[in-house]
């Protein structure tokens, strides 16, 4: 029995321990509360991840809605440095923001597919923080759009490791952005 | 005569069971998962530094 307890406790979260990210995604969670960026959601490879065993990654893709204003729409990233880099002290590491000892990449939604994953992102708890995380159907779609290999990658990691997937949902997505024979062509030869 | 060293239904399931492992290691919390990502992270930063490429090691 205190085998099975102790099992049970090593891959629950303990509160009183801080965890990788958790400090990072409370900062990220204060500037929209501060009104720098409208809503945001975890996306790229830590996306995956949730649904997906843990692999390599350089980064925190940050998916954001660019705050009202014109200022935001000229310059999307420029009230992020601000907040992050001159109000808040943390320091640039190559193209990524260090916040909380994690690069994070920022990347304001530019395409209409992306506005409509942040919007349908999950709702998530990681450690004590409230967040949110891309569906995988919506990752897919994006990966199909990128279309890099890495992308290809990722799409097959996600079908072979999870049996969740909404095949009509997916379907519904790629038939309304015009990718589902881009899709089709690629399924067979890199995605399952 | 076959190409074939080991029975095929043998190798099947060796392939099933890494399929398997893959996705019981999908199954972990999240938290879990990130403090793996880490472990990565620290070992490909010597592998990257000899190819001159930079890694950064998330910290908590």
């Amino acid at each position: 029995l205190i085998y099975l307890i102790l099992k049970k406790f090593e891959t629950v979260p303990n509160p009183f321990i801080p965890e990788v990210m958790d400090k990072t995604l409370k900062v990220i969670n204060e500037m929209k509360k501060d009104g720098v960026i409208k809503d945001y959601t975890i996306g790229g490879a830590i996306a995956v991840m949730f649904y997906t065993e843990p692999f390599l990654t350089r980064d925190l893709d940050i998916f954001f809605i660019p705050a009202e204003g014109e200022r935001s729409k000229l310059d999307p990233l420029s009230p992020i440095y601000d907040y992050l880099i001159r109000e808040r002290g943390f320091t640039i590491w190559k193209e990524y923001i260090l916040v909380e000892g994690v690069t994070c990449q920022f990347i304001p939604v530019g395409h209409q597919l992306e506005l409509e994953a942040l919007v349908n992102a999950n709702d998530v708890t990681y450690g004590n923080v409230q967040t949110k995380a891309l569906k995988p159907e919506y990752l897919i779609a994006l990966f199909v759009l990128a279309d890099r290999r890495k992308d290809r990658e990722k799409i097959a990691r996600l079908f072979e490791q999870y049996d969740d997937i909404d095949e009509d949902l997916l379907t519904d997505i790629l038939r309304r952005y015009n990718f589902y024979d881009k899709y089709m062509r690629n399924r067979s030869k890199y995605y399952v | 005569m076959s190409d074939q060293l080991l029975p095929k239904d043998v190798m099947d399931k060796i392939y099933r069971d890494i399929a398997n492992r893959h996705k019981e290691m999908a199954k972990l919390p999240i938290e879990e998962k990130i403090r793996c990502l880490v472990e990565i992270q620290k070992m490909v930063k010597p592998i990257e530094e000899k190819r001159g490429k930079e890694i950064k090691v998330w910290e908590i």
